[in-house]
């Protein structure tokens, strides 16, 4: 679901709050752990790729911030 | 010596005693604060109010994105709540935010009347409209940015997460108005619910009134009448469809008494005035009055 209204509105703030409700863990190891779950359960390819583009987003940050 | 064998072995065990309670401390300690329960893969029927409003407002978020009423209906069902819709509109009246509470309204529409025509719009607007066109425009929230803070360890991934089809653009509802008579004007409406709603979002102290057929559908097009010791006024529902097509409210002034009517013959309610109400910081603001009105 964060992913899906992640889709429309672009908030990343919003969607993390909402994903910080899953616990202590950094929100893209949930979002990992949606992925393999999903996979598992042969979610349809649409699902998949909005998890993945949610994914993507949490990564982008953290590549930024390494140092060369 | 066998007497004073016999007197020592009759003081109590407190060793033990120590020992239970050392054990009990050691025990809460471990179970609260060092390895607490962890819960996962709950389902969400077990979720606590909080958490059950949070993933009533993911789903009314997700379907904001993607109009899939059949997939929001499966997720509530998991819930298991006897009245979908009537939980959304609940929730959706004690919302910090009005466009939180707009978008539970929105779902629970179409849940109430799957017949809705929904169609997305590109049109980003941020506020309510209120037209007064024969078409009226359900405008999609702003979405909130406020962060929420964890109460709760719940691994529920899958579901919390995962699934579909959006779109970039803000939806739009389009309800369209028929033209039809108005019939409401000489139904003898009667209060069947009066509430005090104390919401510290509410910028305005507000009557809310909601009108009802006697089918249980919201009647757009129904005339209220409000009154107070020096003036009158009169406005009609179907105002706020993102709300309902029921709904209209009127904003008071505090200390001022009114009576609201519904239609020519509807009952009269009177000595209606804004109570206060106290915030969590312990300060004082106005509240509103719900009020709803069936036809017998």
């Amino acid at each position: 679901m964060a992913a899906e209204s992640y889709e429309q509105h672009q908030n990343l703030e919003y969607t993390t709050s909402q994903l910080v409700l899953l616990g202590n863990e950094h929100p893209l190891r949930y979002i990992q752990k949606a992925i393999i779950v999903a996979e598992k359960l042969e979610y349809s390819r649409e699902d998949l790729e909005k998890l993945a583009i949610l994914a993507q987003v949490y990564q982008i940050p953290e590549n930024t911030t390494e140092t060369p | 010596m066998n007497s004073r064998f016999q007197e020592e072995r009759r003081q109590p065990p407190y060793y033990l005693l120590t020992g239970l309670l050392l054990g009990l401390a050691i025990g809460f300690v471990l179970t609260m604060v060092i390895l607490p329960v962890q819960y996962s893969n709950v389902p969400p029927e077990t979720l606590n109010a909080t958490d059950k409003d949070r993933y009533r407002l993911m789903i009314a978020m997700a379907f904001q994105a993607n109009q899939d009423v059949g997939r929001a209906s499966a997720r509530l069902g998991l819930l298991r709540d006897d009245d979908i819709a009537g939980q959304l509109i609940q929730q959706s009246r004690r919302s910090e935010t009005k466009s939180d509470a707009q978008v539970l309204l929105n779902l629970a529409q179409v849940i109430q009347n799957p017949l809705a025509q929904s169609v997305v719009s590109s049109q980003p607007t941020d506020e309510f409209p209120a037209t007064e066109q024969a078409e009226f425009t359900l405008t999609s929230t702003p979405f909130p940015t406020g962060t929420m803070t964890p109460t709760e360890s719940i691994n529920e991934i899958p579901s919390a997460i995962s699934t579909p089809q959006p779109t970039r653009q803000q939806s739009t509802t389009i309800v369209q108005n028929s033209p039809t008579p108005n019939l409401s004007s000489d139904l003898p409406f009667q209060l069947t619910e009066n509430e005090i709603i104390c919401n510290a979002s509410y910028s305005e102290s507000l009557i809310q009134v909601e009108v009802f057929d006697a089918e249980g559908e919201p009647i757009p097009d129904a005339r209220i009448t409000v009154t107070w010791s020096t003036g009158q006024d009169t406005f009609f529902t179907g105002f706020y469809p993102e709300i309902s097509l029921g709904y209209a409210d009127f904003t008071m002034t505090p200390a001022t008494i009114y009576s609201v009517k519904v239609g020519n013959i509807g009952e009269m309610v009177t000595d209606l005035t804004a109570s206060e109400c106290t915030d969590d910081s312990e300060n004082i603001y106005w509240g509103s009055i719900y009020l709803r009105f069936d036809a017998p």
